[in-house]
């Protein structure tokens, strides 16, 4: 479903080369692989050319076998609307709406009616454990619950491709760990694919797939 | 619509700053709008004043007229004029004609005397239609004036209507005998006796030293006039209609000029000017503050989401309808703005106007006229879309701003 071959991006950070060199990695779809790796490894800089955030300096990234690391931006933009969903460490929900509006906002963005973009934000704000806070804005809720919301956002649409960077680094254990069951459910329940990119053994612990990366290459598939 | 209502709930986002900005705007609407008012009242003012003063809405002369002096009396002059006003009489846009002869000469009392000029009017149309009453009434306020009327019907009557700084010149009060001296149609010297029956208050300091009013009948007898009249003035029925009205005579009066008012009214478009360019620089000024209050409230407002401009790129948004969505924010900014304005200003206008202001006498006049800042939704509405484009304008560099933002590094933001 996601593949990269040969995958480089390099940038300076501090003085020296960083990024990610020559990976090439497969997940299927419906799994839920995790990038594992300390910091610096290059776990981000891989979620970003995966969910065409940035642009690879050599290799490519194929989403159900057709190459698209290198399409224009407004395509690229459209790919990322319809077909893939992202959540980030800092949740980063959209402060002035309510969860409801937050899951709204991406079926908007599409041009989903109104009427049908409440009934599955709903449905997906019910599926995460959230419809009775549905109304709560982001500062009203707690950690785990705007994490919870920031996947009912990314799952609302219906994507293939769910890219999560560090979604339990903001989180304890008692809400990580729930969080992960949620999303090794919805991999295995709606055929979503999750690539996660975390260093949490309780995350990895829940994989099914995990790749390990030392100084921006691939070391490890498992 | 979701932009509109992202854009607005981000403005509600930081309350104190988007007051701030709208005060901004507020106070821009409401400066414009009340000096719109203020500028109405002035021109309506002075298109009444030139309009009843005498010019009427056109005015028929012989071509040639406004080209200099006369050399003698009624030299430029219609040879017909009461024949040729009794025909524009029988138009159907036509409310009134006005026939005058203007004339100049010297105005005797014992060994005094002063170079005058002069109007002769209809005793009996012109109180329907000009402000002659009101000038002779202004009159009879002051020293000397009492008992000021308006001139006599009875064409045997051989009366005069001082301006105020005429009669001081000579020293004439209401009932002054006097002698008008001044040049026939052939260039002969000529005299007649007339009665001071009023003196007039004709709003101007230079009008007030040398103007006087007579009667046709007594100028025709001076001038040895005939039915020869120096211009007529058109009153319309439909005065919005002057301009086509001008056009459609001059076409059926080949051998005149018609003119309208706002063509001889030199005052009022001297004024007219002078208050565009005074307003204009002032909304100039008042445009560019609100420029920069909002594109620095859009532009904090940008640098405060960055790391939310990463997201919504994330999540697809296009960088053109980011772009969008800051010109909703700015639209949002001023809608309220000018709704709070136009607000504003009707209460202020209402205030202002109640409060009976009396101001000073402007330039070249002699006396002052109560504030009545009239309500003209034009301007308002012109403030508004003024304002409004400005705004967008302004917006338009925060939502560059935020559009070339590379999404990589807008999500590290901090």
């Amino acid at each position: 479903m996601l593949e990269f071959r040969n995958l480089t991006r390099a940038y300076e950070l501090g003085g020296e080369r960083a990024g990610v060199f020559d990976v090439s990695l497969q997940v299927p779809k419906g799994c839920l692989a995790v990038l594992a790796g300390p910091s610096g490894s290059g776990k981000t800089t891989l979620l970003q050319l995966a969910g065409l955030l940035d642009t690879p300096d050599e290799g490519e990234v194929l989403l159900d076998g057709e190459s698209v690391s290198t399409l224009p931006e407004r395509a690229r933009c459209d790919l990322r609307l319809r077909r893939m969903g992202f959540v980030f460490q800092a949740f980063n929900l959209v402060p002035v709406l309510s969860a409801l509006e937050n899951v709204m906002l991406p079926l908007q963005f599409q041009g989903t009616p109104e009427t049908e973009a409440r009934q599955r934000a709903e449905m997906a704000l019910d599926r995460v454990g959230l419809a009775d806070r549905r109304h709560h804005r982001p500062g009203q809720l707690s950690g785990g619950q705007q994490q919870r919301a920031a996947i009912a956002r990314a799952l609302a649409p219906d994507p293939l491709l769910v890219l999560a960077d560090e979604p339990t680094a903001s989180l304890d254990h008692a809400h990580g760990g729930p969080l992960m069951d949620l999303m090794a459910e919805l991999a295995t329940e709606r055929g979503v694919t999750f690539l996660v990119a975390s260093h949490d053994p309780a995350v990895i612990a829940r994989a099914h797939q995990v790749f390990r990366l030392r100084d921006g290459r691939l070391a490890e598939a498992s | 619509m979701i932009l509109a209502r992202l854009a607005l709930r981000n403005l509600l986002r930081q309350r104190r700053r988007t007051a701030l900005t709208l005060m901004v705007v507020v106070a821009g609407f409401l400066a414009l709008s009340l000096a719109g008012g203020f500028m109405a009242q002035t021109f309506q003012g002075l298109s009444d004043g030139a309009i009843r003063g005498g010019l009427g809405h056109l005015q028929v002369m012989p071509p040639g007229a406004m080209d200099g002096d006369e050399a003698q009396s009624l030299e430029k002059a219609l040879p017909d004029g009461e024949a040729l006003a009794a025909r524009l009489r029988l138009d159907s846009a036509v409310a009134e004609v006005l026939p005058r002869i203007q004339f100049m000469g010297l105005l005797s009392s014992g060994p005094k005397s002063v170079a005058f000029l002069g109007t002769a009017v209809d005793p009996a149309l012109e109180p329907k239609h000009m402000a002659c009453l009101e000038a002779v009434k202004a009159g009879a306020q002051v020293a000397g004036g009492a008992g000021s009327r308006w001139l006599s019907a009875d064409p045997a009557a051989r009366e005069v209507i001082l301006g105020l700084g005429l009669a001081r010149a000579l020293g004439a009060t209401v009932g002054s005998p006097l002698t008008l001296m001044s040049t026939t149609r052939d260039g002969a010297l000529n005299a007649v006796d007339v009665e001071v029956v009023g003196l007039q208050d004709l709003g101007l300091r230079e009008l007030n030293d040398r103007f006087l009013s007579v009667s046709l009948a007594t100028a025709s007898q001076l001038l040895d006039a005939g039915p020869a009249r120096s211009k007529l003035s058109i009153v319309l029925k439909r005065p919005q209609d002057t301009a086509t009205e001008q056009s459609r005579l001059q076409a059926l009066l080949p051998e005149t000029s018609v003119k309208p008012w706002f063509e001889l009214a030199s005052f009022y478009r001297q004024v007219k000017l002078l208050y565009f360019a005074i307003f204009g620089f002032m909304g100039l000024v008042l445009f560019l503050v609100v420029l920069l209050a909002t594109a620095n409230t859009l532009l904090m407002s940008v640098m405060e989401r960055v790391r939310e401009f990463g997201v919504l790129r994330a999540m697809g948004l296009q960088p053109g309808q980011l772009l969008r969505l800051l010109q909703w924010e700015g639209a949002c900014l001023g809608l309220m703005g000018s709704a709070l304005g136009l607000a504003a200003t009707l209460m202020l206008r209402a205030g202002l106007n109640a409060l009976h202001l009396q101001m000073p006498a402007p330039p070249g006049t002699s006396h002052g006229y109560e504030l009545n800042i009239h309500f003209v939704p034009m301007v308002y509405l012109i403030v508004a879309l003024g304002l409004q484009a400005t705004i967008q304008v302004s917006a338009l560099f925060p939502g560059l701003k935020a559009a070339r933002l590379r999404i990589v590094e807008a999500l590290r933001h901090v």
